[in-house]
């Protein structure tokens, strides 16, 4: 070896274990050649000066709270099912070396590897079996927790928020009802209408039951058909199915079924990426119970750089449970405010053909204004929500940003920044949509 | 018989991780109770090293490093076909430090250390605390001249002690590129701490 080929590695030889091939020829070199030996040596001189002497290292106290918190965990695997604390179910990390993996490609031509002497199953195999299992189904309680805001829509995931808990309450009779709930928000479908009601703006809606109160939740109380709904999204979005079998924290086996699943719209601008499930990269596991094939339990990761970001699990499902006749009704506080704009179509004209940042301008103008007819045009809810005065009425618009579109929200942002009354700054992005009944652009979000 | 000095063949000696005489984790991601335990064993010190010399503060690093093991448990069956386990885990063990960082309101990302005795943790022992700072004070002042992903090759390699296909895997990039990274980082550092020498 020259000098030339072994100055390029002399950073091998810096690395933990340097026990490649060259090892010897290079340090063969190195103690022949005072230029390169005087080179490496102030390379290594170089990493002294810059290595600390002193280390922090973890207390003794580490390693005994993180293995209290498995003994509890591990505890609480075996015990089905309990009201108020979480169960993490279904890891099977005990019964691990017990379980053989089956893993399949989503595609349906494919088939599940066999392995541990299993008989292979295909994703069709499983639907079927499931779809079967399921027939009787009277209702389904479900208790989870999502990384979300909790008087937000139920679509957002927020990463850097805290689990909050969220409840889900499905009749199957015919017509099915529902409920689903977090301590913001509530919406209730009675069978014939969905009403929802946003808690502390006191701000209600009422629309079909297709109207999209309950966002991504909808599939997920259709527990009969989960996997018939993924194996459909794995034909049209290319998402991928991973079935695992396994053995069961109650010793009973069960199916594990991943799906990823990638982001769904166009992130060129990213500010909705990762701000709900399908605008992410996740990866949806579900546990069945190898038997009857009834869903035990959800964990939805979303995908990020670093790290998979844990956004939705399940507690505790509940089959065919009696629930309350009053569980599919919702009694509203007399002085709530109406969203109305699907049904609102008397504008005035000079609110039509305005653009996403005509609208946002106009919008938060009037809000500085106080001019509460000209806001209710753009924000059509009846009568403007007091809350909703106190925080935008006397502000003032500093600037207004180029509108944009992220993901696969329909409307467009517009980048705002506005000074409060008391004299907060605060910069965030207007959501405006224009597929309402009147067809112009009205404010969505982002307020 | 060589013409190189003593001293010389003492400087040339490849490298020896300080920490290399310790276990190092080679294995798939724990599946089982004892696993899972001989993993903590394993990589406790060095995450909590990490963690500490991101926040300045060992009670928030001991935190941030346990929640870390705990995710780690609780949601082992997603992480089965984690390739390298160790890089895997210094990228959460990095999330998880960028999370109380955020959570303290700080617009960068990285610690400030002239501002770490404001944080320091009162039930660390004050020495050991005080020095580590110092310390690391110092070689932050250094590394702060260097190019950001330079930098932070060179405090994988050195101050993690990470392998350089472990730092590939924790920074995204190819190992080419990690090598390449610290090896300017390096070059520059030479030279810094030379002028840190005649001044």
């Amino acid at each position: 070896m020259n000098c030339r080929a072994v100055r390029k590695h002399f950073v091998d030889l810096l690395d933990v274990a340097c026990d490649t091939q060259e090892h010897e020829a290079l340090m063969a070199h190195l103690h022949t050649c005072p230029q390169c030996t005087n080179e490496f040596a102030a390379m290594k001189r170089a990493m002294e000066g810059v290595r600390p002497k002193h280390r922090i290292g973890a207390s003794p106290a580490l390693m005994e709270n993180v293995l209290k918190e498995v003994m509890e965990s591990a505890a609480l695997m075996d015990t089905p099912a309990r009201t108020g604390r979480r169960t993490r179910l279904w890891l099977p990390i005990f019964a691990a070396p017990l379980a053989a993996a089956l893993l399949l490609a989503a595609s349906f031509g494919y088939w599940l590897i066999q392995s541990g002497g299993y008989k292979p199953l295909s994703a069709f195999n499983v639907l079927g079996r499931a779809a079967h299992a399921m027939q009787g189904l009277q209702s389904v309680h479900i208790e989870a927790q999502m990384r979300t805001i909790p008087g937000d829509n139920f679509e957002l995931i927020l990463l850097d928020q805290d689990m909050v808990p969220i409840e889900l309450w499905r009749g199957f009779g015919e017509p099915p009802q529902w409920r689903v709930e977090t301590s913001g928000r509530v919406v209730v479908c009675d069978g014939n209408t969905s009403l929802l009601w946003i808690k502390e703006s006191n701000v209600a809606s009422e629309a079909p039951p297709t109207a999209g109160h309950i966002g991504w939740l909808a599939p997920l109380m259709d527990v009969e058909h989960i996997l018939d709904s993924e194996l459909q999204l794995a034909e049209e979005q290319g998402s991928t199915v991973t079935v695992q079998e396994v053995i069961g924290p109650d010793g009973a086996p069960e199916l594990l079924v991943s799906v990823e699943a990638l982001a769904q719209g166009d992130y060129t601008n990213d500010w909705m990426l990762n701000k709900s499930i399908s605008d992410s990269d996740n990866l949806r596991v579900y546990r069945l119970d190898a038997e009857t094939l009834w869903l035990k339990g959800l964990q939805v990761y979303v995908h990020t750089d670093k790290i998979d970001v844990l956004v939705f699990e399940t507690d505790n499902i509940e089959y065919n449970a009696e629930f309350p006749d009053t569980l599919f009704a919702l009694e509203l506080p007399d002085d709530v405010s109406w969203l109305d704009s699907q049904r609102r179509t008397d504008v005035p004209a000079e609110a039509r053909n305005l653009t996403p940042e005509e609208t946002a301008r106009v919008f938060l103008e009037a809000c500085s204004r106080e001019d509460w007819d000209t806001v209710q045009v753009f924000y059509p809810v009846t009568p403007i929500p007091e809350l909703f005065k106190k925080h935008l009425g006397g502000m003032q618009l500093v600037s207004l940003g180029t509108p944009f579109q992220s993901g696969q929200f329909p409307g467009w942002f517009v980048p705002y920044e506005i000074r409060l009354k008391n004299g907060e700054v605060k910069k965030h992005n207007l959501t405006v949509r224009n597929d309402n009944a009147a067809g112009i652009y009205q404010v969505d979000g982002g307020i | 018989m060589s013409s190189a000095t003593f001293a010389e063949r003492v400087a040339v000696e490849p490298e020896v991780t300080p920490s290399a005489g310790q276990d190092r984790w080679e294995g798939a991601w724990p599946r089982t109770r004892e696993e899972f335990s001989r993993f903590v064993d394993v990589f406790q010190d060095r995450l909590v090293w990490f963690a500490f010399r991101k926040l300045g503060n060992r009670s928030e690093a001991e935190e941030a490093v346990q929640e870390v093991f705990l995710r780690a448990y609780r949601h082992q069956d997603a992480r089965g076909n984690v390739a390298r386990v160790s890089s895997y885990l210094y990228r959460m063990a990095s999330n998880a430090c960028n999370d109380v960082l955020r959570k303290r309101g700080r617009a960068a990302l990285t610690l400030d250390l002239s501002k770490a005795e404001n944080i320091a943790d009162p039930r660390a022992q004050a020495g050991e605390h005080v020095a580590a700072l110092d310390e690391l004070k110092r070689i932050e002042t250094l590394l702060a001249r260097l190019p950001r992903r330079q930098a932070e090759a060179v405090r994988l390699r050195i101050l993690d002690e990470l392998s350089f296909a472990e730092i590939a895997e924790v920074l995204g990039c190819s190992l080419g590129t990690a090598k390449s990274r610290f090896r300017h980082g390096l070059s520059k550092l030479q030279a810094l701490l030379e002028l840190e020498r005649e001044n």
